[in-house]
């Protein structure tokens, strides 16, 4: 049976470390990840004060004139600035044929030092951040915020063990290092609906799991499992996640990736701040033990991040696709 | 596919030095040798000769003892302690038929749990603490010594298997914390000419563990089985370990690896004593394909495996000793 309403999962006695707290946690991340494939979670010891920092970097960085902008677009490693109506979500399973997406991002990856072998190499994803120069401050905050996040979603990844019956520690090798995406997005008030024109159309994510920061303002809306479309209420503190297209293929399908879109109508500017986080870049993904066998084969073939993605972004993203950066692909 | 009718020796100097591509070198050494014959030599390993020579004179001692001392220590439900001569029948061999109890005793010894240890004192099935025998004083230290040496390689060991199945160097680091093992400390008699023609030191059987490190031993006795069917004697090279895989590698590996037969005769007319170190992924790993060996058009050829539920199986039909403990409650 599927749900109607997304669970709250409060994360408070498993972090504390109380006995038998990460098995019961584990068991209300199966209900939510097999039945609506979006869950809350509070008591996730993210402090209030930090995420409010980083929403004040997003408006900080969107009130900067699009020129300025521009100066900082996005290259083929995914990260810098997405402008307005950037990408269409063509890959996408949910809906076709719709307008270029009504928001405009800034994507911050995981911090590169330049003498990075990947970075020297060139490698696609592993590149340096594109850090805006006339915004004092916005590096380190962002930089913490991604830090912040990192560390829960190693937290994470042990229920998500659990909740498939793996050994807690299962996940901890293949996430060192992690691949990570932060989408610093502006969604602009929209009027009553253009036909097709969404902040966000109708999509899945390709991540295993996405954490979305608190947001007062609502605009997001999800796909049920019944084909109903809901409206996700704006929980104080609480961060919204769900997983994608790559937890599909790590659990052969066992976790959903379930559709949503974003609309702000709100009369006000909306920002909202996703971070996006996969296994390790070299890690191949394929199902876990528990989800296949000889009579239950993989419906998915061995994926690796650098493969999957850049045929994605190749699908979605039109300012990807100018002459000067094909060359990298 | 070409293959050999002669075991490879690796080199594991460079790639333990840290030198630049000698792991990748290695790496592909493994994967000729487990995809084509299923065995090979390590030399370079690290392992000082010394304390080798010091864990065969502790099997030698120790066999040395008087039986009614051995069976003081008789093997339990964990497979620690002593397996006495024509101990156990390996039926389970998919190799030939078995019918005769192997002619060796051995004593085995388990990662060395302290008593107070949460899965020793819930008893936990292949958790239990050793059986050290009472009256050899140095020899739990030595024999403990020589297993913490040989799991330190085997950590060395499976970067170079996850890289000789293209996997991230790291595939296994997981799986193998606190990884389950058993050390074999065996004495092989002499056995003349077969009185009995199926009587072996131990019969033609594949090991059950994902590795097994054999300890450089001088006298030979060992035969292996090829892929084209002929029975070669391994050679006894100097310092050298045999390693070979067993059904476990197989079901990591959905059967890319080989888990080769081989047997044991002493015909050398004195006694044998042999150190088979069998390595397998912590207890709770749950044993599947790995990614680079399966997918939807490949499925996974065994189900997904956990160590304890196959081992229980395996030494029920191989362990005639253990056939009361097997009756027992705990099962």
């Amino acid at each position: 049976m599927a749900t109607e309403t997304i669970p709250v999962i409060d994360l408070g006695p498993y972090l504390a470390g109380e006995a038998g707290a990460l098995d019961r946690t584990a068991k209300e991340l199966r209900f939510a990840l097999t039945e609506i494939g979006f869950y809350f979670i509070v008591n996730h010891g993210v402090p209030r004060e930090q995420i409010r920092a980083v929403f004040d970097q997003v408006k900080r960085v969107h009130d900067l004139p699009v020129e300025r902008k521009l100066a900082y677009k996005i290259n083929p490693h995914g990260t810098g600035y997405l402008p307005m109506r950037g990408n269409t979500l063509r890959t996408s399973t949910v809906q076709t044929g719709t307008k270029p997406n009504l928001n405009e991002a800034f994507f911050v990856k995981r911090e590169m030092p330049a003498d990075h072998p990947d970075v020297l190499a060139d490698r696609r994803y592993r590149g340096t951040n594109r850090w805006p120069s006339e915004l004092p401050g916005f590096r380190e905050v962002v930089v913490g915020y991604c830090n912040t996040m990192e560390g829960l979603v190693k937290k994470l990844v042990r229920v998500y063990a659990r909740a498939l019956d793996l050994p807690a520690t299962y996940f901890d090798t293949p996430f060192e290092d992690c691949q990570f995406s932060l989408r610093m997005t502006h969604y602009p008030h929209q009027e009553g609906p253009v036909e097709d024109e969404f902040g966000l159309a109708p999509h899945t994510d390709t991540s295993f799991l996405t954490l979305l920061a608190p947001n007062d303002i609502p605009g997001l809306s999800i796909r049920t499992q019944a084909g109903t479309w809901i409206d996700a209420p704006a929980i104080p503190d609480a961060y919204v996640v769900n997983g994608g297209q790559f937890l599909q293929r790590w659990t052969n399908d066992f976790f959903l990736a379930t559709p949503h879109r974003a609309i702000n109508r709100s009369g006000g500017e909306r920002y909202a701040i996703p971070f996006f986080c996969d296994s390790n870049i070299d890690w191949p993904v394929a199902a876990v033990p528990t989800t296949v066998g000889p009579d239950k084969p993989p419906k998915y073939p061995t994926t690796y991040y650098t493969d999957y993605m850049a045929w994605y972004q190749k699908r979605n993203y039109d300012v990807l696709n100018a002459p000067d950066l094909q060359a990298a692909e | 596919m070409s293959t050999t009718e002669t075991i490879p020796v690796i080199d594991l100097g460079p790639y333990l030095a840290g030198q630049p591509g000698a792991m990748e070198a290695a790496a592909a050494e493994l994967r000729f040798a487990l995809t084509e014959i299923g065995f090979y030599f390590i030399v370079n390993h690290g392992v000082p000769p010394a304390q080798v020579r010091d864990a065969f004179q502790q099997a030698a001692r120790f066999h040395s003892q008087p039986i009614e001392r051995k069976m003081e220590i008789r093997i339990d439900r964990h497979n620690v302690g002593y397996l006495p001569l024509r101990g156990d029948t390996l039926r389970t061999s998919t190799v030939q038929t078995v019918t005769r109890a192997n002619f060796n005793e051995a004593l085995f010894i388990a990662r060395d749990l302290p008593a107070d240890h949460p899965e020793a004192r819930v008893d936990r099935r292949f958790r239990g603490v050793n059986q050290w025998p009472a009256n050899l004083p140095g020899f739990r230290e030595s024999i403990a010594g020589y297993c913490d040496t040989m799991e330190r390689l085997v950590l060395k060991l499976v970067p170079l298997y996850a890289r000789a199945l293209g996997l991230p160097a790291t595939y296994f680091d997981g799986p193998f914390r606190d990884c389950q093992y058993k050390l074999r400390m065996t004495h092989y008699p002499h056995q003349d000419a077969p009185a009995v023609d199926d009587e072996f030191g131990i019969a033609p059987h594949t090991d059950t563990s994902f590795l097994t490190l054999l300890a450089p031993n001088e006298v030979p006795g060992l035969s292996i089985r090829t892929q084209s069917g002929k029975w070669i004697d391994a050679p006894a090279l100097p310092n050298a370990y045999v390693v070979n895989g067993g059904q476990f590698l197989q079901r990591w590996t959905n059967d890319v690896f080989l888990a080769t037969p081989h047997r044991a005769i002493n015909r050398s007319g004195g006694e044998r004593y042999a150190l088979a170190f069998f390595c397998d992924s912590n207890i709770d790993w749950p044993v599947a394909a790995v990614p680079t060996t399966v997918g939807p058009d490949k499925p996974p050829k065994y189900p997904t495996t956990s160590y304890t539920d196959y081992m229980v199986q395996y030494q029920k039909r191989t362990y005639d000793l253990l056939a009361d403990v097997n009756r027992d409650a705990a099962e």
